[in-house]
């Protein structure tokens, strides 16, 4: 009985929307990625709805996670549905019986003339889908499916997973003069129009009537909403107060990343360390005040040591914050004396024993339940290094030292209080024990690199115990099944091969990883591995902007031995595939290759060919193969790409003559079959070089 | 707002504040626990459906960390306040703010703050999200929200606040070291401190712990401990087969678990335990307590 129609009708409009999601503080190192997150969610979202958003501002403190959008525009759509009733002068009760269903008055009715007849019509408007029913769909969604590394349920309700207790929504429309609650409604929270300012200092809950008028409540409530303007507020207020007195500030990106996530308005507060608690090393004092207390450490202009330190603070109080600087300061205080306990106790045992007295308890520390302890580490390590004394012309009696030395402060009682001070603490106790300067360096610098950032060890003695160090860990733990797969690597074996590549480039040392595998004596599957180390070659010199196909072809062509002069030899092949010469032996060598691929059979021919029924050119070329043969030979016995380059760019206008005058699929079986022959060694010969079809390869 | 004067008094303020708030207020276990979150009133209540509140103290045993009394900050034996709380309430954040404005830490002058920090028990094979909770740079209390424990999921979740008692108590108290803790009135008639009752106790068991207990007989010790709890559940060759079992004594059974977790932390802290047998160690007390949380659960859903 009824029959729709729809008429569509376009209208456009600018609004502002902000939506905040109130939760109990978010781990620190999670908010940024969230951040980012809920910015690409909601512009997928956006434009999947139709939306079209000005301007996206995310934020996130450790209380909100939230984003504004600005001047959204939308295309809405109006429909009328008509609705057909009963025919003209049909019974009154089929009339009323329409009327009824419809809940409407007869005075709605219209009468309208179809080609089945006529009808009465009732004509309904149906509400488009509003800006404020779109972005509640968006939004809902976007919650339901957000996605935290670590995620929970609280209290007894399961509909949602957040990463701490989700406490409240704030959503609100602006559109012209107006404000609107977008209606959400997830887990048993209802969305809100109005929110607080920080916790403690403006608890109080407040309604806005634009966004600028949320930012600037926000402000005088001390909110920062963005990570950037509170680590951007650290920095200069902390560098302010420092210069005032006399300090200056250690750079920590990282753990400024760390505070500004636990704070919404973080507070500097200046303190200096008491003189007596100054007697141990400066770095004990740094990594003690970053990982225990997370306070940025500040360094005294006068004598260049670290005598300060920032705490932030995420509170102003009406004693200008002493009382919390008071507390700090006495954590502060039983933190460096249980330091100074510790390093009094290992600088006595040193003194008395020596750091050999390490070496012993290092047997009862574990390295793996496959490979033993620590002190069988420490052993397999020095063999190695005495196995590369020669080479870079060191002492004896030095490398021994400096390697059986490498990790005995891991059983010191600092570094077993603070790990990050492995080596550190091991070269500051062999100095103290009257070690030379190179064996405590390279007890230090024996870890480097650790990052992609970090410099890697210069000196000879360092180079080979890091390189001794990092190919036993590398081996030993290849031999036992430990490989990283995907983006998993808990060994951290990518950046330990890393280490050697690095080492070995930025030193220019002539060092082949495989004779330091054969020297580490451990019986590992070795092509496994090397297939491993050029993956991570390949990795680290693409990332260094070399051409990745030429790294690749290169890289999977030869051994590792060529990596010392690797990043030459790339720049020489891709300096001559867009060289003049190099693009034209490519095209040469192209449609030699092309021949060559429709003739899979190569059959033999008589040699006296060449004498009786091949043409000059046939001769010629032959000629010139086996002269360039004998030179590209001799140019890769010396690792000379650049002049085997050369000797093949020289080619190329025999090779063209010949391509160009001759029948290559000619009639006669053994003389095609003698150029064929041909064409094979100009393959043969360039491929000994590089084979520059594999460029073409995925 | 008045700062409590002694440590008594900070435990006396707890009490009758998570009383207030309808927690039933019990007494410590009277097992050697190297965690308030041992206690049967939190491990095996926040396993299945029923609601539960309670607040209670509980001393905590950690061999390895005594220091024959010497240490400002760190004790063999000390005392957590425990309160749990199932299904967490919305408000639990800030009734905690508001307990410790009853011990007189006014939030407007002392920066608190919750640093993530993700709780889990090898030994209980359980796990939670949350926070340990800061002021003024001093760690003051862990905060929890259980999401497993024993290996099976939580639900309703139960929310657990822990205060480290003596660390409270210096930092409210002023104090640089826990020795000098009031423990009484400085006021009363016979004024103690801490080191007046707990001194001599740290010495001895520090020695105890770290060179005098007999290995020999603690490891036979936690061999039976483990023998005995998986009998009681009926698990494994004992005579009784599962099936013949009339009841299901879970608790005494965890009162096993209790006990070899507890020897395994004395010989822990005695050195005798390689790194590679600590781990097997940890897995042994872990099954224990996953047995018991599964015997437990099952308990539980047979009563309804």
């Amino acid at each position: 009985m009824e029959a729709t129609k729809y008429q569509v009708y376009e209208r456009i409009e600018l609004n502002d929307f902000i939506l905040e999601l109130v939760s109990e503080e978010i781990p620190a190192k999670m908010q940024t990625p969230a951040m980012r997150q809920l910015e690409s969610l909601t512009l997928k979202k956006v434009g999947e709805n139709g939306l079209i958003v000005q301007k996206t501002i995310p934020f996130v403190t450790p209380m909100r996670l939230g984003i504004i959008l600005e001047d959204i525009s939308t295309t809405l759509y109006e429909s009328f549905k008509e609705i057909r009733g009963p025919r003209l002068g049909a019974p009154e009760n089929a009339i009323e019986g329409f009327l009824r269903k419809n809940k409407i008055d007869r005075s709605e009715l219209q009468e309208k003339k179809t080609e089945k007849g006529d009808f009465y019509f009732y004509t309904v408007k149906v509400n488009a889908q509003s800006l404020s029913k779109t972005l509640s769909h968006i939004f809902t969604e976007i919650i339901q499916e957000f996605n935290w590394p670590k995620s929970m349920y609280w209290g007894d309700n399961y509909s949602l997973r957040w990463v701490r207790p989700l406490r409240g929504i704030m959503a609100v429309l602006f559109k012209n003069e107006s404000r609107e609650r977008v209606h959400l409604s997830i887990r048993n929270i209802e969305s809100d129009i109005v929110t607080r300012a920080h916790q403690v200092m403006h608890p109080e809950f407040f309604e806005f009537d634009s966004i600028d008028d949320y930012r600037e409540k926000m402000q005088k409530g001390k909110v920062i909403l963005h990570p950037r303007d509170r680590k951007k507020r650290v920095v200069e207020d902390g560098k302010k107060q420092a210069e005032a007195r006399g300090f200056y500030l250690v750079e920590d990106n990282k753990l400024l990343d760390e505070i500004v996530g636990l704070t919404e308005f973080p507070v500097p507060i200046l303190g200096e360390i008491p003189k007596e608690l100054l007697s141990i090393p400066e770095e004990v004092i740094i990594t003690s005040m970053r990982e225990h207390q997370k306070f940025l450490s500040l360094r005294s202009s006068a004598s260049g040591r670290v005598e300060g330190f920032l705490v932030i603070a995420d509170l102003l109080t009406h004693d200008k914050q002493k009382t919390i600087l008071s507390g700090n300061m006495r954590v502060l205080n039983s933190r460096l004396r249980d330091a100074i306990f510790f390093y009094k106790n290992d600088l006595n045992l040193v003194r008395v024993h020596g750091m050999r007295a390490w070496n012993d308890k290092l047997k009862s520390v574990r390295f793996h339940e496959k490979l033993g302890s620590q002190y069988d580490r420490v052993e397999r390590i020095v063999k190695i290094a005495m196995l590369l004394v020669e080479k870079f012309d060191l002492d004896q009696d030095e490398v021994k030292k400096a390697a059986t030395l490498i990790k005995a402060d891991l059983v010191s009682s600092l570094v077993a209080e603070f790990p990050s001070l492995q080596g550190i603490m091991g070269a500051h106790y062999a100095e103290i024990e009257g070690y030379e300067k190179v064996v405590s360096d390279a007890i230090k610098d024996h870890y480097l690199p650790v990052g992609l950032n970090d410099v890697v060890p210069k000196k000879s003695l360092s180079i080979v115990l890091a390189l001794s160090d990092k190919i036993d860990y590398l081996t030993c733990l290849w031999k036992i099944g430990i490989k990283p797969s995907g983006n998993k690597d808990p060994f951290a074996l990518r950046r330990a091969s890393l280490g050697i590549i690095r080492i070995i480039l930025e030193n220019e040392l002539d060092v082949d990883i495989d004779y330091l595998i054969v020297l580490t004596k451990v019986n590992v599957d070795i092509s496994d591995l090397q297939l491993f180390l050029k993956e991570r070659i390949i990795n680290y010199l693409t990332e260094k902007n070399y051409q990745k196909k030429v790294v690749e072809a290169v890289v999977m062509q030869y051994n590792l031995d060529l990596l010392p002069i690797l990043p030459r030899v790339i720049a020489e092949i891709t300096e001559f595939i867009s060289s003049e010469s190099g693009i034209r032996f490519l095209s040469a060598y192209k449609r030699v290759s092309n021949l060559l691929s429709s003739n899979k059979e190569l059959v033999g021919f008589k040699k006296k060919l060449f004498e009786n029924g091949a043409t000059e050119e046939d001769k010629t070329l032959h000629k010139k193969l086996k002269s360039i043969k004998e030179q590209v030979e001799e140019s890769l016995q010396h690792k000379d790409f650049k002049n085997a380059l050369l000797v093949l760019g020289s080619i190329v206008d025999t090779v063209n003559q010949f391509l160009d005058n001759v029948q290559v699929n000619c009639e006669d079986k053994e003389l095609r079959n003698l150029r064929y022959y041909l064409l094979s060694q100009i393959s043969e010969i360039t491929d000994s070089v590089i084979v520059f079809s594999a460029f073409d390869k995925k | 707002m008045q700062k409590p004067e002694c440590f008594q008094q900070i435990i006396l303020l707890l009490q009758n504040f998570w009383s207030d708030k309808g927690c039933v207020i019990l007494q410590p276990y009277d097992l050697e626990v190297g965690a308030g979150t041992f206690h049967p009133a939190t491990t095996l209540r926040s396993l299945g459906p029923d609601h539960w509140s309670a607040a209670y103290v509980q001393p905590c045993r950690r061999p390895s960390d005594g220091r024959y009394g010497d240490s400002p900050n760190r004790l063999q034996h000390y005392y957590q306040f425990q309160v749990v709380i199932k299904p967490s309430p919305t408000t639990l954040k800030e009734m905690y703010l508001e307990s410790l404005r009853v011990l007189g830490i006014d939030h407007r002058v002392h920066d608190i703050r919750f640093v993530e920090d993700d709780w889990e028990s090898p030994t209980l094979g359980a796990w939670g999200l949350g926070w340990e909770v800061w002021c003024d740079g001093m760690e003051i209390s862990q905060f929890t929200y259980f999401q497993q424990v024993g290996g099976h999921d939580c639900k309703p979740i139960t929310g657990e606040i822990t205060y480290g008692l003596e660390r409270l108590a210096m930092f409210i108290l002023e104090c640089n070291s826990v020795m000098d803790l009031p423990y009484n009135s400085p006021n009363s008639k016979r004024p103690l401190k801490y080191s007046d009752i707990f001194l001599e106790a740290e010495k001895q068991y520090s020695a105890w712990n770290f060179s005098e207990a007999n290995t020999e007989v603690i490891f036979r010790h936690f061999d039976d401990a483990e023998k005995m709890c998986k009998e009681i559940l009926g698990i494994g060759n004992q005579k009784r087969k599962s099936s013949e079992k009339k009841n299901n004594l879970v608790l005494p059974a965890y009162d096993q678990c209790i006990k070899a977790s507890h020897l395994f932390n004395i010989l822990d802290s005695r050195g005798v335990i390689s790194t590679a047998q600590r781990q097997v160690y940890i897995g042994r007390v872990r099954t224990l307590a996953k047995l018991c949380a599964d015997s437990y659960i099952a308990e539980v859903s047979s009563r309804v």
